[in-house]
C-alpha cells in the first residue's frame, strides 16, 4: 500500500496535549536485535544522523504529546523543541534525511514499534508492556 | 504543481528538462508502491525596505521606495530507499530584483548510498558547504533570521555559490574515545553551472561592446569538517574550504579584428576566429571558520571568513593591455581599440575578510529573538569597514507558518559608497510542509 508521508507534520508537538506522568525511556520492539544501544546511538537516531545501527535498520518515531516530547528532548538530545525541529527542517530540505514518523501518543507509538521491529521511540515506563526493551544512556537493557 | 508548469523560464530547453524532472518526480511517487516518500516544500514571500541607498544589491536596487520583489518557492521529494541508499531532488523558484525572475531551477538533486557510518558517497546537484550557512540558506524555517549576513553570504552571489553538481564523500566519526568528541567532514569536486543572471556575468554583458561568451566553470573542490568535543556538550565547532575555479572566452566584432595594432598584437598571439579562447582566468579560495553553541534557550555563533579572488589574463590580451598602453591619446580614443581594454580594468584581484557574532534566544516554543554583529572588509589592506548590527524576531503562528521581522543598521567606514549609514527593514511571511 502507497504510503505518502508529508514531510514535517511535526506541528502537532507544538500544539499536542499533555497528560500522563512518569520517566520518559526509549523503547525498541524487542525482537529488534538492538542490544547495547547508548545515549550517543540514541542521539545518533534521533538526530538524523544514523539509519542502522551494528547493521540493523532503524528508524525514530516522535509524539504529539508535548511533555513526553520535552522531556525527551532534555534527557537524551540536549535540545529544546524549535531547536530540535529547526535541524530536521535543515536535514529534509537539504535532502539529507527524511522526517520521523509523528504519532499521537504512547498507544500508537507501542503499538507501531510492536508492528515494525525496526522503530524506535519514547514512552512513559508505566505505559512499557510486553514485547518492548527499554534502552538506558549507558547502554543496558530491560526487556518486558 | 500549476505554478511550476507555468514557469517563466524562455528556454525552451530548460523548461522541457523542468517537465521532465516534474513528471519523473511524479511517477517515482505513483509507482513507489513499497517506499515511503517525503515531499517537503516551502513558500515565503519578504518585503523590504531601505532608508537609504544600498549598495548590496545591483540586482535589487529600488529598496528605498520598498519592494516585495524577493520571493521563494521549494517544492521537494525524497526517499529513504533502504537503510544505506536514499535519493532525491529539490526544485527552486525566486524572485529577488532581477535574479531569478520565478525561473524554476533544480536545487539540489542526488542520489546517496551510505557505506557505514564512516563513509558515503553523494552524486549529482548537492548543495554547496560553505561557512555554517550556505548549505541551509534555503530553509528559511530553520533560522530566526531572514537575510543571512551579507558580507559573508551576499544575496547577489547566491545562484552561483548555493549548489554544484559533482561528486561528493561524507561520513562522521562519532565513537571516538575520551574528550575528542565526534568529527564530521565532506569533500566534493564538481562543476558550478553559472546563471546569466549572476551579476559578473551580468555586469561583464552590460558593460562590454562585444559579445561575451558568458563564464564557465573549470573546476570546484572543496571540503568542511565539524568538530564536536564530548567535554563542551552543544558546541560544534565548523571549517570549510572552497576553492573555484572559471574561464571566460571573449568574442571581438570582427571590424574589430580587423582594427589597430591593439588586435593585430591579439592576432599574432590567441585570436581564433574572432574569439580568444579563456581569455580571462578567474577563481577564488575562501576559508571558513566557525562555531555554534547550544546552552539551554540560547544559541551562540561566531564566523570568520576569507575570500581570496583571483583573475589572470591570457597571454594576448596582456599583450593587448600592453599595446594599448603604448598607443597614443588619440588611438587610445579609438573605440576598436577600446575594446579589449575594458575587460582588464573592470577586474582586479580582491581579498575580503568578514567576522561575525551573536546569539539567538528562544523566548518559549513560539517567540525568538536574534541579535548579531558583523565586520565586512571588501578588501582587507585598506582600514575601511562595513558594519552591520541586526535585529531578529522570529513568531512560529504554527509549525508550518512563521512571520518576522528583521532590523539592520548598516555603517560604512568608507565614503565611496553610495551611502555610508541607513537601515534595512524586512518583514517575512513564510509557510513550510
Amino acid at each position: 500500500m502507497m504510503y505518502l508521508r508529508f514531510s514535517l507534520t511535526i506541528s502537532v508537538l507544538i500544539l499536542g496535549m499533555a497528560s500522563a506522568s512518569g520517566e520518559v525511556v526509549v523503547v525498541v520492539n524487542a525482537h529488534s536485535g538492538l542490544v547495547g544501544a547508548k545515549g550517543t546511538d540514541i542521539l545518533k537516531i534521533f538526530t538524523g544522523r544514523a539509519t542502522q545501527l551494528n547493521d540493523i535498520p532503524i528508524k525514530p518515531v516522535l509524539q504529539k504529546k508535548d511533555r513526553s516530547h520535552a522531556e525527551f528532548l532534555e534527557k537524551y538530545i540536549s535540545r529544546t523543541n524549535i531547536q530540535f525541529s529547526n535541524a530536521w527542517k535543515k536535514l529534509v530540505f537539504t535532502g539529507k534525511a527524511s522526517m520521523p514518523m509523528v504519532l499521537e501518543d504512547d498507544m500508537e507509538v507501542i503499538r507501531e514499534i510492536l508492528d515494525d521491529p525496526k522503530l524506535i521511540g519514547y514512552v512513559d515506563r508505566a505505559n512499557v508492556g510486553e514485547g518492548l526493551t527499554i534502552l538506558d544512556m549507558s547502554g543496558n537493557c530491560e526487556n518486558f | 504543481l500549476q505554478y511550476f508548469l507555468a514557469t517563466k523560464t524562455n528556454d525552451p530547453m530548460e523548461l522541457n528538462s523542468i517537465k521532465a524532472l516534474l513528471i519523473a518526480m511524479l511517477l517515482v511517487v505513483s509507482v513507489a508502491s513499497s517506499q515511503d516518500i517525503d515531499i517537503n516544500g516551502s513558500i515565503t514571500q519578504t518585503f523590504v525596505k531601505t532608508t537609504g541607498n544600498q549598495d548590496d544589491w545591483s540586482s535589487l536596487s529600488n529598496t528605498k521606495e520598498g519592494s516585495f520583489e524577493f520571493s521563494e518557492i521549494l517544492l521537494g521529494i525524497s526517499s529513504q530507499l533502504n537503510e544505506k541508499c536514499r535519493a532525491g531532488a529539490q526544485l527552486i523558484s525566486r524572485d529577488f530584483g532581477s535574479l531569478g525572475n520565478f525561473e524554476t531551477q533544480l536545487d539540489w538533486g542526488y542520489g546517496d548510498y551510505r557505506f557505514d557510518e564512516k563513509f558515503g558517497l553523494r552524486v549529482g546537484k548537492m548543495k554547496l558547504p560553505r561557512g555554517l550557512y550556505n548549505e541551509t540558506r534555503d530553509v528559511d524555517g530553520s533560522r530566526t533570521n531572514i537575510l543571512l549576513d551579507q558580507g559573508m553570504y551576499p544575496e547577489d552571489w547566491r545562484s552561483f555559490i548555493t549548489s554544484f553538481q559533482g561528486l561528493g564523500f561524507y561520513g562522521t566519526f562519532e565513537d571516538l574515545k575520551g574528550p575528542w568528541g565526534s568529527l564530521d567532514y565532506q569533500i566534493y569536486a564538481g562543476t558550478v553551472n553559472i546563471p546569466d543572471d549572476f551579476f559578473f556575468v551580468r555586469d561583464l554583458k552590460n558593460n562590454i561592446d562585444k559579445d561575451l561568451g558568458g563564464l564557465d566553470t573549470k573546476s570546484l573542490m572543496g571540503f568542511q569538517l565539524g568538530y564536536s568535543p564530548s567535554f563542551l556538550d552543544g558546541l560544534k565547532l565548523n571549517a570549510t574550504y572552497v576553492s573555484w575555479e572559471g574561464k571566460s572566452d571573449m568574442y571581438l566584432y570582427n571590424q574589430a579584428v580587423n582594427g589597430g595594432n591593439v588586435f593585430n598584437t591579439i592576432n599574432s598571439t590567441s585570436l581564433n576566429e574572432g574569439r580568444i579562447d579563456s581569455a580571462m582566468m578567474l577563481g577564488y579560495d575562501s576559508y571558513e571558520l566557525g562555531f555554534e553553541y547550544f546552552w539551554k534557550n540560547y544559541t551562540f555563533f561566531g564566523e570568520l571568513q576569507n575570500t581570496y579572488t583571483r583573475v589572470k589574463y591570457a597571454k594576448g590580451v596582456q599583450d593587448a593591455q600592453a599595446a594599448y598602453a603604448a598607443l597614443s591619446d588619440n588611438d587610445k580614443a579609438n573605440p576598436l581599440n577600446q575594446l579589449v581594454v575594458i575587460l582588464p580594468i573592470a577586474i582586479d584581484p580582491v581579498d575580503t575578510f568578514a567576522y561575525k557574532l551573536g546569539f539567538n534566544y528562544q523566548w518559549n516554543s513560539a517567540f525568538q529573538t536574534r541579535i548579531s554583529y558583523s565586520n565586512f572588509k571588501r578588501n582587507k589592506d585598506i582600514p575601511d569597514c562595513e558594519h552591520r548590527s541586526t535585529l531578529s524576531l522570529r513568531y512560529d503562528i504554527n509549525y508550518n507558518m512563521i512571520a518576522k521581522l528583521e532590523y539592520t543598521d548598516y555603517y560604512s567606514d568608507s565614503k565611496t559608497v553610495s551611502d555610508d549609514h541607513y537601515g534595512i527593514f524586512l518583514a517575512r511571511l513564510g509557510f513550510s510542509f
